[in-house]
């Protein structure tokens, strides 16, 4: 494998966003996702054939149109496609299991996988220090998702916490699960309820991955992830001109 | 077919107290925009927004104090325009003026 | 929510929904999700009461004078909430000939006889986007509003926006 030279925490992680999916996935992302929608038509670019659906409508876009802003509302996702598939429909088809990935995101997490989207802080759900945007799909798609995959480009203890006061979503027991944060990837086996460290990116250790992290990390012993390739590299410059993937980690 | 044209006075005219009003688009894009900034005009109250994801133009109801009660699976604005500055306001801290029902 | 739309538009009362386990929103708001067994298993499903609006308030691209409307580029769920809806007030960037949506019906998102009022408000998504009128956020009159939000001052900002359209 020939590696590229020059890479961040933004280009490792939407490189291992890449290689999650796989041929023949069925792949969504939602709005507010420019990092999974930048992976995702760089994954295009390197010729994966898997089929990429998102509440745009658009069923396989045209990746060659290179995004001009971080909303993944806008037609940048809809024109070029093959067909049209609304949100209520993508709903219905992982619903009834069909759907492979799911990409989502989260405010805060703890080490069940159990996500706060709604609020954070303050006396109680109704009466919150901050009220999030809502879940957006995230309760109905993660229990029926084949592989939910959470991508979170901050990676600190503010943001995996030791509990989550007010679940918006968890991981089902008989799904995997997966967190892709700018230092690792957490994975909850299939069958079991606690997120494991998976493994590192090639420039963090364990232990800044722990010290990053609120909650006990009981492994030492974990792979690290190869480095982006020159052909990954070159995908991700190819797809985004104009920069979106660097948004979430300005 | 009966035509249906009408000025937009006359449409926000049809709004009442507490109305139950799904707000098309989502998020920045395509919001009846001019519609929700016309309502903020008239002195109707206690409105119930409902949708799959709720923006700017639910949003200028909650900022107005017109509507009382949202029901979403997302309520923002997305990106480079932030959380939903309106409903925030009325739905955070010790004594909101507003409800959420959130879905999916 | 699209769920409880969709038990609007069918006329039923409730509607299971697939997903939802493990969520505390579930148990948090129980007026609006019921966990029932399935009439015909051992199935248990999350359900969520129907939303009937009185209104759908849509912006559009083009209809016609009767509310026979077309939605240009992403469509989200407007179309189902104009169905789960008692009646749709449209506003509209243009209002065309009836001919267009002759002319391929299937691109007629919604249909005269769900619409009480056609409004044309060209830019009526300002300042936000409308595809393909205009992509980009106003980000001066964004500003804007998010100033009048933080002093309570909606209605005077409204005012300034609407430039003696209303």
């Amino acid at each position: 494998m020939e590696y590229g030279k020059d890479y961040g925490k933004a280009e490792m992680m939407a490189v291992a966003i890449i290689r999650e999916i796989q041929d023949g996935d069925i792949v969504f992302h939602g709005l507010a996702s420019s990092t999974p929608m930048v992976a995702m038509k760089a994954a295009k670019a390197l010729g994966k054939d898997f089929t990429y659906v998102t509440l745009s409508d658009g069923v396989d876009h045209d990746w060659q149109n290179p995004p001009k802003v971080a909303s993944t509302l806008t037609a940048n996702t809809y024109e070029g496609s093959v067909a049209t598939f609304g949100l209520d429909e993508i709903f219905d088809l992982y619903a009834s299991g069909k759907g492979d990935i799911a990409f989502l995101s989260c405010l805060q997490m703890d080490k069940s996988g159990r996500i706060a989207m709604s609020v954070l802080g303050g006396k109680d759900y109704d009466h919150p220090k901050l009220r999030g945007p809502g879940g957006a799909g995230s309760a109905t798609l993660t229990p029926v998702t084949k592989r939910t995959i959470i991508w979170k480009t901050q990676h600190d203890t503010r943001t995996f916490v030791p509990h989550v006061q007010f679940a918006t979503t968890a991981p089902a027991v008989d799904k995997p699960f997966t967190v892709i944060t700018p230092l690792c990837i957490f994975r909850k086996p299939v069958g079991e309820k606690l997120l494991k460290l998976d493994s590192i990116f090639p420039y963090t250790t364990v232990d800044e991955v722990k010290a990053n992290t609120g909650w006990e990390i009981e492994e030492t012993d974990v792979t690290v992830l190869d480095p982006p390739t020159e052909a990954e590299l070159k995908a991700l410059k190819k797809v985004d001109p104009n920069g979106i993937l660097y948004y979430e980690f300005k | 077919m009966k035509e249906k044209l009408m000025s937009l006075s006359q449409a926000v005219d049809l709004i009442k107290d507490g109305m139950l009003l799904a707000v098309g688009g989502n998020g920045m894009h395509r919001n009846p925009t001019l519609f929700s900034l016309a309502l903020t005009q008239r002195p109707v109250k206690e409105l119930k927004v409902c949708g799959a994801a709720p923006g700017i133009a639910a949003d200028i109801l909650f900022a107005s104090g017109q509507a009382d009660t949202a029901y979403f699976g997302f309520f923002g604005l997305e990106n480079e325009a932030g959380l939903a500055p309106g409903m925030r306001k009325a739905m955070e801290g010790d004594e909101p003026k507003a409800k959420a029902i959130e879905g999916s | 929510m699209i769920h409880a739309l969709r038990a609007g538009a069918y006329g039923i009362p409730f509607m299971p929904v697939g997903g939802m386990w493990g969520s505390d929103l579930v148990a948090l708001r129980p007026e609006f999700f019921q966990v029932m067994k399935s009439p015909f298993g051992d199935e248990e499903v999350v359900c969520v009461k129907a939303l009937v609006p009185d209104y759908a308030i849509l912006h559009v691209q083009e209809a016609d004078v009767y509310g026979n409307a077309r939605i240009l580029g992403p469509s989200y769920q407007d179309a189902l909430m104009a169905r789960a809806a008692k009646k749709v007030i449209l506003t509209t960037e243009r209002i065309v000939g009836t001919y267009r949506m002759q002319e391929e019906p299937k691109l007629t998102a919604i249909p005269h006889f769900l619409v009480e009022a056609v409004v044309e408000l060209p830019g009526g998504a300002k300042h936000g986007i409308c595809y393909p009128e205009y992509l980009t956020v106003d980000w001066d009159a964004h500003k804007a509003y998010q100033k009048a939000v933080k002093a309570d001052e909606v209605p005077q900002f409204a005012a300034k926006m609407l430039e003696g359209r209303l």
